[in-house]
């Protein structure tokens, strides 16, 4: 595989609305862009929980 | 531990979804869940968490503006994340107001269940003072529960008769069995429970409950790991996860990717706090 391509695969995976949710049935608005937007247009608090020691894309966290 | 707790909890989901818009990233931009647009904006708020190494983040409640109206940490219990969540809401009160959907909602049983998200127990059991069909009942007997009104729960289900509502009457009335600490009375009441129900794994883990704190250590861990393994995850699950390496784990201080004793999940172990339900319904 080209450098490039690798690259722009790895930028792909790295969004946070490909990570799988949880099923906590917590509704989560991803990505964040989207979760700002929202809690301007309802007039909401955001929660937000920021992770430190890393993601996977099956959904650990 | 947040997902197998506070998350799992409904009192904080109920909230959260109602007066909150949620929202999760990995600090790293390289993580799966990586973000760098909430990267910037956090970092703003708190700038410790933009250094190469910090400590576990805590919990955030921001206003849009990126204001700071609460936050709890990571390893805080359901109860102090609910708490904080409650406390944000009053003290901005301009990000508690009814939603156009809310105002405009007529039905008693739906109107109920706003309160109920809302923490005001008793005003969706107001709400819910004349029901009217089987499904009002079981939702009335729900709020009595959680008020632990254990007269008034039993006798809104003796209205709930319905085949396809047997099992949730039956997992309310187990939960009196939990709070006052009966466990033979919880594990018989969850016997041989329908597997296909929607309240399956809830039963499965307050049965495996009810033995571990009958001495029957080694059945209810294997019934938590087994629940743990099931393809449909929920709340429940993660709780029994959480239980399962409680006891797993017990004494264990450092946690490592290379471990090979991850949980049935496959997490690494669960730092911060263990599940209270192994010490009983902390009344």
């Amino acid at each position: 595989m080209k450098p490039l391509a690798a690259l722009l695969l790895f930028a792909s995976a790295a969004l946070a609305g490909d990570c799988k949710r949880d099923c906590t049935g917590i509704e989560w608005t991803l990505p964040f862009k989207a979760a700002l937007e929202k809690a301007k247009k309802e007039k909401r608090l955001l929660l937000i929980k920021p992770i430190a020691f890393g993601t996977e894309k099956n959904g650990g966290w | 531990m947040l997902r197998a707790g506070p998350f799992s909890d409904e009192r904080v989901r109920g909230l959260a979804n109602r007066r909150f818009v949620t929202f999760y990233f990995d600090l790293s931009d390289a993580g799966a869940a990586g973000d760098p647009d909430a990267r910037k904006f956090v970092t703003k708020i708190k700038k410790e968490l933009g250094g190469g190494a910090v400590a576990t983040p805590n919990l955030l409640l921001v206003s849009p503006e990126g204001v700071l109206a609460g936050e709890t940490g990571n390893y805080a219990s359901s109860d102090d994340v609910y708490a904080a969540m409650k406390k944000a809401l009053k003290d901005h009160p301009e990000f508690n107001a009814e939603s156009e959907a809310e105002k405009a909602e007529a039905k008693p049983i739906e109107k109920a269940r706003i309160a109920f998200d809302l923490g005001k127990r008793k005003t969706a059991a107001e709400l819910l003072a004349k029901p009217e069909n089987e499904d009002e009942w079981l939702f009335l007997a729900h709020i009595q529960r959680w008020r632990e009104k254990w007269d008034e729960m039993e006798s809104a289900l003796s209205h709930v008769k319905r085949d396809d509502l047997l099992d949730d009457a039956r997992m309310e009335r187990a939960w009196k069995a939990w709070r006052e600490a009966k466990y033979e009375a919880l594990r018989d009441a969850l016997a041989d429970f329908p597997v296909d129900s929607n309240r399956s794994t809830e039963a499965r883990y307050f049965q495996a409950l009810a033995r571990y704190h009958l001495g029957e250590k080694k059945e209810a861990l294997k019934a938590w790991k087994d629940l743990a393994k099931t393809p449909d995850e929920d709340g429940w699950v993660y709780r029994a996860d959480w239980a399962y390496m409680t006891e797993k784990q017990s004494g264990k201080s450092s946690f490592s990717s290379g471990d090979a004793n991850r949980s049935p999940l496959g997490r690494i172990g669960y730092m911060g706090r263990d599940n209270p339900d192994l010490k009983g319904p902390g009344k």
